[in-house]
């Protein structure tokens, strides 16, 4: 149906739908697009309808608005993508989003719609540009996925400007395409950059006085955050355990219950994500104004290697690191849980410890000092990278950081959960 | 047709121009960004002792040409010769040590801001593990070429704009480097720091002889580096006699990221080029 609609135009007949361009409607730019339509409601039908073909001086705003208002209930919208009135753009571009089916329709509605229209060119092309000249129709669109349309002036000249303008299109189907292909990008640079910053330590040149700082950095100043942490969940876990246990008779596995709960789950995530706030935030800010600050290239510049000198000491400070602060949020956890039971819930301070000690298994205890050897890797390898590909000035510094925390708190939990699982597999529970 | 330039009074000019091997040299190179080519199918060499000023208005790609200079970008067409070795595709890894041969001024300096001045200018040196004494004795020498040996235990923060470029140029003198590369080394200063730090410049190039690479769109500066020379006697730098211009300081232009010029200040001034005539105006 639609080859028969636009073959005409295709061999230069008459044409079978031509539009009049839109006088008198405000110049658009791309910005203005999504408000432009509550301005020109009143006047498009008239501006569509008494406009002279020959004038080629506006932005043709009216189809697009018209083609909107024959298809209230469409579902994804025809959409004002942008018109660029000082290069006297004509095109009118439909832009379909999200999905395939609905478009079809919305396409083959949009193309009755048009069809009123008797005197003028439209012609669909997918995208605009690609066509040597808009009088092509290509009539695959129905089953793309999304679309262009665009109609072509009657005038020579617009026409050329046509042509000759830059595409100024985003495809609908665009946004979702490079997303998915950033996303495959950004796995592939973070297992690169990872491997890399991994077998750097195997060679020369090592740079152990950066280790070190890091190591202080990370660790001690770390130190106070996970001991607090880990003593009030320890506290919390106390409560709430004593809480259910007492309604079975059964307060004095408290110490177990939270001994085991610290050292197997929570002493490792929460160390893990409390580092990962405060360090990958660190990293990847520090990082990023030094890529910004032109500080990575001037490094690069004087022969040394950033990847050796900032990235692969961080991440095994904060490996090592974390393996200890892990142990002290353990031992503040079962202290902070033997507090509560002691003060609070006023149970039996040895029960609780002798409890806690002897419920310990040695897999519980690998269980618990494997996972932040994962976390550490993952918050420093996580922090570095973002900050190593920061970009857009203080504005892409604060979008790293959020970025390699965020990350880096997922990831914790998410490799926690196959960590977990594996070591389960390895060690079944009694 | 116009005449060229008085020949160079003997004792006061550098040496003209050999026929030494080029320190760099560019071959039909081009780079893009996602998007359409930043630089396009430049080509041009840098001679042993010469000095060459890339002019162009601000975003024609000059800051790219300089980087790629080194190997901080990779091109996307073409070859880049440094020191006689191709580095358009040369690992990280092998060009760590060729970048150490160069000296490289950044834009805004690029000073390491945790540092103090003299472990920034003595970064390098550190890094080599060189005693502290010598590396002492060596940013004291280096800080005093720049005039700013009072600046030793400071850090960045605490230095003004036109201090810490001197400082950069310090840090990329401290190894006197075979290639001195300027990225707008007087960018955004008055007119007093600018012509302290063109002296500089100029000090490097003619005590030296280090080749340089100048990136600018400060036609001023480019003019006074052709028009003078530095005195070492007084101290300063001081003006050629009238007519007579550096030989070895000549002049490159980009315009929409294509080499549109490629000659002395001479042939700079009589260009028949648009854009060329346009930007001198």
């Amino acid at each position: 149906m639609l080859s028969q609609l636009f073959e005409p135009g295709l061999r230069g007949g008459r044409s079978l739908l031509q539009l009049p361009p839109a006088v008198g409607v405000d110049s658009l730019r791309p910005m203005q697009a999504p408000n432009i339509q509550r301005r020109v409601k009143a006047e498009h039908w008239r501006n569509l309808m008494r406009g002279s073909p020959r004038d080629d001086c506006h932005a043709r705003t009216s189809l697009v608005l018209d083609a909107r208002k024959q298809l209230p209930n469409a579902g994804p919208w025809p959409r004002l993508e942008s018109i660029d009135p000082e290069r006297r753009q004509c095109a009118v571009v439909v832009q379909q989003q999200k999905r395939a089916r609905p478009t079809r329709k919305t396409l083959k509605k949009l193309v009755q719609s048009f069809c009123r229209f008797r005197s003028h060119v439209i012609s669909l092309s997918q995208p605009v540009y690609d066509a040597p000249a808009c009088r092509v129709a290509r009539v695959d669109l129905l089953s793309a996925p999304c679309a262009i349309l665009s109609m072509q002036h009657p005038n020579p000249a617009a026409r050329h400007s046509i042509q000759s303008c830059e595409p100024v299109i985003h495809m609908a189907i665009d946004p979702l395409e490079r997303t998915a292909k950033q996303l495959v990008l950004t796995v592939q640079d973070y297992s690169l950059f990872a491997w890399r910053a991994i077998t750097n330590l195997f060679s020369e040149p090592r740079y152990w006085p950066e280790f070190l700082v890091q190591s202080d950095i990370i660790g001690f100043g770390s130190t106070s955050i996970v001991l607090l942490s880990g003593f009030f969940t320890g506290g919390v876990l106390a409560l709430q355990s004593a809480a259910t246990l007492s309604q079975f008779g059964a307060t004095a596995v408290t110490g177990q219950f939270v001994s085991i709960t610290m050292i197997r789950e929570l002493g490792p995530v929460l160390t893990g994500i409390m580092v990962a706030a405060r360090n990958a935030s660190s990293m990847a800010s520090e990082l990023g104004s030094m890529v910004v600050t032109e500080q990575i290239d001037a490094m690069r510049a004087l022969g040394v290697d950033p990847m050796r000198k900032l990235v692969t000491p961080r991440i095994f400070a904060c490996i090592s690191m974390l393996f200890f602060l892990t142990i002290v949020a353990d031992a503040f956890g079962i202290l902070g849980g033997g507090a509560v039971t002691v003060f609070l819930n006023h149970q039996d301070g040895p029960q609780y410890f002798s409890k806690a000690w002897e419920s310990l298994r040695y897999p519980d205890i690998i269980q618990g000092l494997v996972k932040p050897l994962f976390s550490g890797y993952i918050i420093a390898s996580v922090g570095c990278f973002y900050g190593m590909r920061t970009t857009g000035g203080t504005q892409g510094v604060g979008r790293s950081t959020i970025q390699a925390v965020v990350n880096a708190a997922v990831l914790i939990i998410l490799v926690d959960f196959l960590v977990t699982r594996v070591l389960l597999a390895l060690f079944p529970p009694l | 047709m116009t005449e060229p330039p008085a020949s160079v009074q003997p004792g006061q000019m550098p040496a003209p121009l050999t026929d030494a091997a080029p320190v760099v040299v560019f071959r039909n190179v081009s780079i893009a960004f996602d998007g359409p080519p930043v630089l396009h199918d430049i080509s041009f060499s840098v001679g042993p002792s010469e000095t060459r000023i890339l002019l162009g208005p601000t975003g024609v790609g000059k800051s790219v040409l300089l980087k790629l200079t080194n190997g901080l970008l990779c091109p996307d067409e073409g070859s880049i010769l440094l020191f006689g070795e191709e580095i358009s595709r040369m690992p990280e890894e092998e060009l760590l040590p060729l970048r150490t041969r160069a000296g490289m001024v950044f834009q805004e300096g690029a000073l390491f801001d945790s540092l103090t001045v003299r472990d920034n200018v003595a970064y390098q040196l550190i890094v080599e593990r060189v005693p502290d004494d010598e590396i002492d004795r060596r940013v004291l020498s280096a800080l005093r070429f720049v005039q700013l040996e009072e600046t030793f235990s400071l850090f960045p923060s605490s230095l003004s704009g036109g201090m810490r470029r001197r400082v950069a140029i310090a840090r990329a003198f401290i190894r006197q480097p075979e290639l001195l590369l300027y990225d707008s080394p007087t960018g955004g200063l008055d007119p007093v720091t600018s012509t302290t730090i063109i002296e500089l410049v100029m000090k490097e190039r003619d005590v030296y002889r280090t080749p340089s690479l100048l990136v600018t769109h400060r036609l001023q500066d480019a003019f006074t580096l052709c028009t003078h020379r530095f005195d070492e006697a007084l101290g300063r730098m001081v003006p050629l006699p009238q007519g007579v211009t550096d030989p070895n300081t000549t002049f490159l232009m980009l315009e929409e990221g294509r080499l549109i010029f490629d000659g002395s200040l001479h042939e700079l001034l009589h260009s028949e080029n648009p854009f060329v005539r346009e930007f001198l105006e």
